[in-house]
């Protein structure tokens, strides 16, 4: 029999009383902690809805030596290498860009949309390859010049393949061609009179016009986006192409060869596995067609064409917020949902493509797009001068461009992705801020091995995610090192939600650090008080005989005894009390983790059997010789 | 001279199983300088006697006279202040006290000023026997005689006619023992206290004046 | 009762220093129990209110469909509306928005294929941008204000030719236009004019323009759903694929979901906290109730001998209290320099409820101290408690 439970249900009320208090108390830490795990838990929640990124700025090279300029290009180089040993750096989103082949889709060239934005950049070599039956009518070749090139007059017979983007235009009737690919002898391919298939990137030359009223509070306006269809405007080119190549790529780039004329010119002409990019027709196109010559113009090229014609930019990202644009806001998800951690980590088959994109093939979420995928280069033109003719001489920085589709190229994955959501992006625009409507965006894991498809410069555009709040602490650690102001930052509104969370946090400790100094007080009056009660006895049955570690196991049975009861009711009581509580709210973060709350429970009864135990020890075994 | 005594006085304990008749019909006189002991077994309802007698219950039936009046009619709270005092075996001392609190306590209960109530309490301690040393000390550190003449300077310095000791030898060795009855003795025949004793020490017993036998609530 | 029972009853409440110690902490921890208590809310509701306020919600003005990424090509106008340019015609949004940003591009005739650049502000052409190397430098005593004036200034790229100070363009119309230079644009543009959005070509003129874009933020956050709502009133409306565009109205997208989603969440807390806070200081003030009560049970033997000398139930009630008013005032004074050190600050709201946690906590001593007057001292001689 143990004397002390005997003496503790002699003195059902105080016993009971003391119970209670316990487990108020208990209660008390146990909502204490929830609110603590509950308010950390939410506040890891909010702060992965933000987040913050280091961006490399482009070097500013304006007024620049050449050798100056390549100094500070390096620096910036530099500067970027030193920054991914940051600290404070959580993760790199590192730019991979891949081409998509979408059979039957159109891709979304600068004028697809609004004829008024045509811009021969973006569409170089991606969306305007085309092929055409002309006759041409006259050649002017510079001949002797350093670089030769010639301009061929010619009529357009038949459009073999051409962009459907283009169909808003007039009927095709004439073309010049802009080349400077010449035969291996440094002759003219083209001669006035004769007919050909030819093949290269179409360019349609137009203009915006914009009429202001000067009148008073009279205010009209006449077409942004009309076309001026002056007599100067009113070419259409050919470029022949000089990069297209079935066998491997020569050494440093060079796609073809060089020769020099009688005159002292230089010339190129093709290699000779290169695909023709023209070639004379005496009989029909049909004919020519059907014949061997015109066969790799059947099962080549002209599929090449389409196929760029029906092409988009594949981007690869683990952290579409860390993407310059989207975490600025200035492309935003405007239908559907954003990626999930999920279909990051499991790489699974979904897209968001561009509100542009959805349009113009008529796409809406739910919808697949199967996507062959290219990996074809990025190259980043340092250089936005538009090309276009009339507007030459505006430079808007560097641009972001993908390379053709090329058949040697493909990468083997062609599967079906899942459109979840449409994002809005400024169309087309330049500087490292832009982010085009034509990409589609899958995850980076989707595509197996994707990492080696990063472009050989990835940082010049990738971004830094920083830990939240270091933004100063990371440019201080850049000064250090001897790169200042080499980055611009944004924190998605972060800081202005800090002082929130931060509060929330500090609040949540403070009611933990409450509940756990009323707990400890609460267990340090149970203890004096059971003690104070029990003190005789122990000294009695020590005295009868009892060893003090029996006595101890004694009193610590009752002890532990009640205190398991206590922290039984306590929990019960924390948990009813924080589940009704939170359960009225909306928040899944706050909910109550019934896992966590039995671990601290858990965890509080041991600290309280271990105390009770140690005392129970101590106190069995108490001097019996009376005090004088 | 005031007087004690019983009438006719039943007691019962009373709980939800039992009821224990525990003073079953006791009528006497106690007067005053003499040394009484009540002495029997345990359980013969000695002490519950002497409880009454101190006035801290009333007899179920019957009465407890003090002066002539029932311990039932007068203010008991008083009559304990003033007239009566209880020495125990386990001495029921204020621990957190020291010495000469505990033993000026009544008087400070009964407003007396402090430096008279101390000068009182002195007085009395020193007569049992209490060391001015031994002013200053917590209960805990005397021995169980010293702790029980502490307890014997509290009744004394309340001025109470009567003193009732509740075996206050029960703690002692023979010699403390005998110092204590040799005190309470005194306090009879020198100063016409009556002092009532309750005990089983023979030698208690032999020392009092008159010896009441207590078997089954009653005096034989 | 006397000033020397009081004296003797405090010093037997040092000696007992563990048991007062103890009564002394639980009043202390119910003191501060409350005052933080009472601190979570202020607080959590002073941070949101900041939050509120420094968090910036954005608006990006799209075709009435909402999917526009191309040029915008709308009238000036509308900018003039949320500039605060048509208050004399009852537009008033600008009450609600604030730091718009447009940009309107024209190529001109003179310098040939230049680009001309209408902006409100620096941020306006995403071109001007940091990241995109480009720096702005403003000549002494020019700032970026004068953006959203009507005057005829310019800032350029370095090869824009000048003329002693002054940049000579020429739009479609033909006409020619003098222009101060205020500042430089430095980086890997070329060939670029910004000038004041709502510049006329000739003073006193007012002028219409399409704009390739625009955007703004909300003033006040506290008054988002009545600034949407003002936004939405007329000639902007909330975007909608089903929409058409007429050229007269356009979309505005909020970008607020974040933030309100956010918002939710924190409110959420705030709103347990509201709940939870008057079950914890009733739970705090049950362990008053208890730890009082208990601490005082223990004391039985003790108030026993004093009625046993002769104290009268009401002394030691009133002396069991007045010992316990006595600690409990030390606690609660003690529980308010803990507190005020760590809130800095005390409100009345936490005052009250120490008071009452306090309060509670006196009951249940005079409950048990109620118990004990009550007792039988009969059993006083019982060798044991």
């Amino acid at each position: 029999m143990n004397i002390f439970l005997k003496q503790s249900r002699r003195k059902p009320i105080f016993t009971i009383f003391m119970i209670i208090l316990l487990c108020l108390s208990l209660a008390l830490s146990l909502i204490g902690f929830s609110s603590w795990a509950s308010a950390k838990a939410q506040f890891d929640s909010i702060a992965s809805e933000y987040t913050t990124i280091a961006m490399r700025k482009i070097p500013n090279t304006d007024g620049l030596s050449v050798e100056k300029g390549l100094e500070q290009s390096v620096l910036y180089y530099e500067g970027f290498m030193a920054a991914e040993n940051a600290p404070m750096i959580k993760s790199m989103e590192t730019r991979i860009y891949l081409g998509a082949h979408i059979a039957g889709s159109k891709g979304l060239s600068s004028s697809a949309i609004d004829p008024s934005e045509l811009n021969d950049l973006i569409d170089d070599e991606r969306y305007s390859f085309g092929a055409f039956v002309l006759e041409c009518t006259g050649v002017e070749d510079s001949g002797y010049e350093a670089h030769c090139f010639y301009t061929a007059y010619c009529n357009v017979l038949e459009v073999l393949s051409l962009s459907p983007a283009y169909d808003w235009y007039p009927e095709i009737t004439e073309m010049r061609i802009n080349g400077n690919m010449y035969n291996e002898d440094g002759s003219v391919p083209l001669e006035a009179g004769k007919k050909y298939i030819v093949y290269g990137t179409y360019n349609e030359y137009q203009t915006t016009a914009l009429i202001e009223s000067l009148a008073d509070n009279e205010h009209w306006f006449a077409g942004n986006g009309y076309m001026q269809a002056r007599d100067e405007f009113g070419y259409r080119y050919l470029h022949s192409p000089n990069t297209l190549y079935t066998s491997d790529w020569q050494t440093a780039g060079w796609a073809f060869l060089k020769g020099t004329n009688e005159n002292g010119g230089e010339y190129y002409y093709p290699l000779e596995d290169s695909l023709p990019w023209v070639a004379e027709i005496t009989g029909t196109i049909e004919d020519f067609l059907e014949s061997e010559e015109g066969k790799v113009w059947r099962e080549e090229i002209i599929p090449l064409c389409e196929m760029n014609q029906q092409s988009a930019v594949v981007y690869l990202t683990d952290n579409l917020d860390s993407i310059y644009p989207f975490n600025i806001g200035s492309s935003y998800l405007v239908e559907g949902r954003e990626f999930t951690e999920n279909d990051y980590s499991a790489g699974n088959n979904v897209c968001l493509i561009s509100a542009d994109y959805a349009k113009l093939n008529n796409l809406s979420v739910g919808d697949s797009v199967t996507m062959d995928l290219y990996n074809t280069g990025v190259t980043w033109m340092g250089n936005g001068a538009r090309t276009n003719s009339i507007i030459g001489n505006t430079d808007l920085g560097g641009y972001m461009i993908r390379q053709h589709l090329n058949p040697k190229d493909r990468i083997d994955v062609c599967k079906d992705y899942e459109i979840i959501g449409i994002y809005s992006t400024p169309r087309f625009s330049f500087g490292v801020t832009s982010f085009d409507a034509d990409h589609i965006i899958i995850p980076k894991k989707s595509v197996p091995n994707a990492e080696q498809y990063e472009p050989y410069d990835y940082w010049s555009h990738s971004t830094f995610v920083l830990k939240h709040g270091t933004i100063d602490e990371f440019e201080q650690y850049m000064t250090e090192q001897g790169y200042p102001e080499m980055f611009i930052y944004n924190d998605q509104g972060y800081s202005a939600m800090e002082e929130t969370l931060l509060a929330l946090e500090a609040n949540a400790k403070r009611m933990m650090n409450l509940g756990m100094s009323v707990f400890a007080l609460i267990t340090a009056l149970f203890l004096f008080l059971n003690f104070r009660r029990m003190m005789p006895v122990i000294r009695g049955v020590r005295l009868l005989g009892k060893t003090a570690g029996r006595t101890r196991n004694e009193v610590f049975a009752v002890l532990f005894m009640e205190e398991t009861l206590s922290v039984i009711i306590g929990t019960f009581l924390a948990a009813v009390l924080y589940n009704s509580v939170t359960s009225a709210m909306l928040s899944e973060a706050i909910a109550l983790d019934f896992k966590n709350l039995l671990s601290a429970a858990a965890a509080l009864l041991g600290v309280l059997g271990i105390l009770s135990f140690m005392l129970s020890g101590i106190l069995s075994n108490v001097k019996l010789m009376k005090r004088k | 001279m005031n007087s004690l005594s019983a009438k006719d006085v039943f007691y019962e304990y009373r709980n939800s199983f039992q009821t224990v008749k525990a003073v079953n019909g006791i009528s006497y006189d106690f007067e005053p300088g003499r040394v009484y002991a009540v002495v029997g077994v345990s359980g013969s309802g000695k002490t519950t006697f002497l409880s009454l007698l101190a006035g801290l219950d009333i007899p179920t039936e019957g009465k407890i006279e003090f002066d002539g009046n029932a311990t039932s009619d007068i203010d008991r709270d008083n009559y304990r202040l003033n007239h009566v005092s209880v020495i125990y075996q386990n001495f029921n001392l204020f621990y957190h006290l020291t010495v000469l609190e505990n033993a000026a306590y009544p008087l400070y209960v009964k407003k007396m000023p402090k430096a008279a109530a101390e000068e009182l309490a002195k007085e009395k301690l020193l007569k049992v026997g209490i060391t001015e040393s031994q002013f200053r000390r917590l209960p805990n550190m005397l021995s169980g005689g010293e702790q029980q003449r502490v307890a014997i300077a509290r009744a004394l310095a309340c001025g109470s006619e009567i003193i009732l000791a509740d075996e206050p030898t029960g703690n002692l060795d023979s010699k403390n023992s005998r110092n204590i009855v040799e005190i309470l003795k005194n306090l009879a025949h020198d100063e016409n206290r009556c002092v009532i004793i309750v005990t089983h020490d023979p030698s208690v017993a032999e020392a009092a004046d008159i010896v009441l036998k207590m078997e089954d609530g009653a005096f034989e | 009762m006397s000033f020397s029972l009081l004296s003797v009853t405090f010093k037997a409440l040092c000696r007992r220093w563990v048991a007062s110690l103890l009564l002394v902490a639980v009043a202390a921890a119910g003191t501060v129990s409350a005052i933080i208590l009472n601190g979570l809310i202020l607080r959590q509701e002073e941070a949101l209110e900041n939050t509120i306020e420094n968090t910036v919600i954005s608006c990006t003005v799209t075709d009435p469909m909402g999917t526009i990424g191309g040029k915008l090509g709308m009238l000036s106008n509308f900018v003039e509306m949320l500039d605060g340019r048509r208050r004399e015609n009852g537009c008033l949004l600008d009450d609600y928005v604030e730091n718009v940003r447009a940009l309107s591009e024209t190529i001109l005739e003179e310098p040939k294929g230049n680009s001309f650049r209408r902006i409100l502000s620096l941020d306006s052409d995403p071109l001007l941008d940091p990241a995109n190397g480009t720096k702005v430098e403003f000549f002494e005593g020019e700032t970026e204000e004068i953006f959203k004036s009507r005057e005829q200034v310019c800032i350029i790229t370095s090869d824009i030719p000048t003329f002693d100070g002054y940049a000579v363009i020429s739009g479609p119309t033909g006409e020619k236009v003098r222009l101060r230079v205020i500042g430089t644009v430095s980086g890997n543009l070329k060939g670029i004019i910004y000038c004041p959005f709502f510049m006329p070509y000739s003073e006193g003129t007012s002028v219409a323009f399409y704009t390739d874009s625009c955007s703004f933020d909300i003033i006040d956050n506290r008054k988002l759903e009545e600034s949407k709502a003002a936004i939405y009133e007329e000639h902007f409306v909330e975007p909608n694929p089903a929409n058409k565009a007429d050229g007269l109205t356009y979309g505005v997208v909020v970008h607020d979901e974040a933030y309100l989603k956010n918002l939710e969440e924190i409110n959420s807390t705030l709103s347990m906290l509201r709940i939870l806070l008057p079950a914890l200081i009733i739970i705090c003030g049950c362990i008053g109730f208890f730890a009082g009560f208990l601490m005082t049970k223990g004391r039985i033997r003790e108030f026993a001998t004093m009625r046993c000398i002769g104290m009268k139930k009401t002394q030691i009630f009133f002396l069991v209290i007045g010992e316990l008013l006595f600690l409990a005032a030390f606690g609660m004074f003690l529980g308010g320099g803990i507190g005020f050190i760590i809130e800095g600050n005390l409100s009345p709201k936490a005052i009250t409820d120490s008071a009452i946690i306090t309060a509670v906590y006196i009951i249940g001593t005079a409950i048990a101290a109620l118990r004990i007057v009550r007792i039988n001292i009969m059993k006083l001689s019982n060798k044991e408690e």
